[in-house]
């Protein structure tokens, strides 16, 4: 590890301008990427909270007992998939029909004969991290309960809502993976010039019988800190990032409720991105350098022409 | 301890770098090879360090078959024979202790324990004092004789030498060929490589002499 650490720290004495160049450009590209990645989560979180607010109205056939009902109110319980099943009588559902319907038509108020029309029902809403996509699973699953007559849960607003979550995710996914490509040629780039500007230094290495992989470790290495170092600078980046964004939300557009929701990676994401940055750095630099030095590869450049 | 046995080496053109080359050097021999440039020494010093293949012919040199050596073991090759160059190859970001040091470090040896061989290698080539220098700081001599302590530190069976004097004054030249008389006294083959006809007339030592890729005198 002392070693490798010291052929890091005089490859970063003798070529600063391209270490310091590789880590300021993978840096922004990592801030880039964690950033978009950050703000696409927090979207994610942010609709499917929203979406956890949606509730199914299951509307009971007519002329039900309370046995009847019951069951059909256990059988939906164990289906697991709602958090609240709440009954809403023929009488309350009618009773809230004409309460809102008579401020806009008051002549509706107190017409008996359109109690009928409003159905029992059950008013249900979603497990906590219930996905969008299942409502319609779901609502297929309780129109097959006996006694059950109509699932809502307004269809095409809850289906149009799935496809902007599922398409938001794409778009990050897709943006993250074309800057996560364009971060693999920095670094590569980075560790080839490198490497080129000491052959004659591998080739000494080789004189003195050192094996590829003596060559390659040191490079390697050299590849894995800068994407460390490059991944933690972006963190701090994103960080500052957030908050910068969490106070103009709080500053001007507190209505929206969205400053809580907009969190910073958990421990585990900040590790996992740390050994992810870490791993792609030292996979680049290999594939840089595993060709480079066969000895015979750089003997045959060495000896094209010589006698 | 190195042979060469009707070995051929033909480069694209065809260039005919060497033509039947036969060499026998025994265990403590110390043999000069002279000849006019482009005749053929490089293409012999790169085929007896495994740099580079033979076309057609045997070559064996530490017990090693370099005509069908392996990429593998190449390392393990070189590092039983030692290095020399014109042109130094040392690493200018490294001290001289440093310098040295690679070989010991490349075979595992902790710096605890190398870096007494090295100041007694050192001390040999007559720069223990300037062990913390940098190659920058020191004459060319000086350079050269840090790169036999380099060549030397992990106590080869043989030295070989392409062109060691070719960047330094006669007196640098033979403080150098003396350095080389007393490494072969200790039991080291050595093989150089000279265009300093007056140096190997008076060391009077073997001498083999190539011209247009074959050998003409040995």
């Amino acid at each position: 590890m002392k070693s490798l650490l010291t052929h890091f720290f005089r490859s970063w004495k003798h070529h600063p301008l391209i270490q310091t160049g590789a880590l300021v450009v993978l840096t922004g590209t990592f801030t880039i990427i964690f950033s978009i990645y950050l703000f696409f989560s927090n979207m994610e979180r942010i609709l499917v909270s929203w979406g956890s607010n949606i509730e199914m109205n299951i509307f009971l056939k007519d002329n039900l007992g309370a046995d009847e009902v019951e069951k059909i109110k256990k059988e939906l319980v164990d289906l697991n998939y709602f958090k609240d099943v709440h009954f809403v009588t023929q009488k309350d559902a009618a009773d809230q029909f004409f309460s809102k319907m008579s401020r806009y038509i008051p002549e509706f108020a107190g017409e008996k004969e359109f109690l009928n029309i409003v159905p029992s029902s059950f008013v249900a809403s979603l497990l906590p991290g219930g996905n969008l996509s299942d409502f319609k699973k779901i609502s297929n699953k309780v129109e097959t309960v006996p006694g059950v007559e109509d699932v809502s849960y307004g269809q095409e607003w809850v289906e149009n809502f799935s496809i902007f979550v599922g398409s938001i995710k794409n778009i990050g996914w897709a943006i993250s993976g074309i800057l996560i490509l364009g971060s693999l040629f920095v670094i590569g780039f980075t560790v080839y010039t490198v490497i080129v500007r000491r052959l004659d230094e591998i080739e000494i290495y080789e004189l003195c019988g050192a094996t590829s992989r003596m060559i390659q470790t040191p490079y390697i290495f050299e590849g894995a800190l800068i994407s460390l170092m490059a991944a933690i600078s972006a963190l701090v980046m994103s960080y500052f990032i957030l908050t910068v964004q969490n106070e103009f939300f709080i500053s001007k557009m507190i209505y929206l409720g969205l400053n809580d929701l907009f969190e910073f990676f958990g421990v585990i994401e900040v590790l996992s991105l740390l050994i992810f940055s870490a791993f792609v750095g030292a996979f680049v630099s290999y594939l840089c350098i595993h060709k480079l030095n066969t000895g015979w590869t750089r003997a045959s450049n060495y000896s094209r022409g010589e006698t | 301890m190195i042979h060469f046995h009707h070995v051929y080496k033909t480069y694209a053109g065809p260039i005919h770098a060497l033509k039947n080359v036969n060499i026998d050097i025994e265990k403590g021999d110390f043999v000069f090879i002279t000849g006019p440039s482009g005749a053929g020494k490089t293409t012999l010093f790169k085929l007896l360090s495994a740099y580079d293949k033979p076309t057609s012919g045997k070559i064996q040199v530490a017990n090693y078959r370099l005509d069908e050596i392996s990429s593998k073991e190449v390392p393990f090759f070189r590092r039983k024979i030692g290095m020399v160059f014109q042109d130094f190859k040392l690493l200018k970001d490294y001290t001289l202790l440093e310098n040295v040091e690679l070989p010991l470090k490349i075979l595992g040896l902790k710096s605890s324990i190398s870096k007494n061989r090295v100041l007694e290698i050192l001390d040999l080539v007559g720069l223990k004092d300037r062990h913390d220098y940098f190659p920058e700081q020191i004459s060319g001599g000086e350079k050269q004789r840090v790169a036999i302590a380099r060549a030397l530190i992990h106590q080869p069976e043989i030295l070989i030498a392409d062109e060691p004097t070719g960047n330094l004054d006669p007196k640098l030249s033979n403080e150098i060929m003396d350095l080389f008389e007393r490494i072969n006294k200790q039991g080291t083959t050595l093989f150089v490589a000279t265009h300093d006809h007056e140096i190997v007339k008076r060391k009077d030592k073997k001498h083999v002499i190539i011209k247009d890729g074959m050998l003409v005198e040995a």
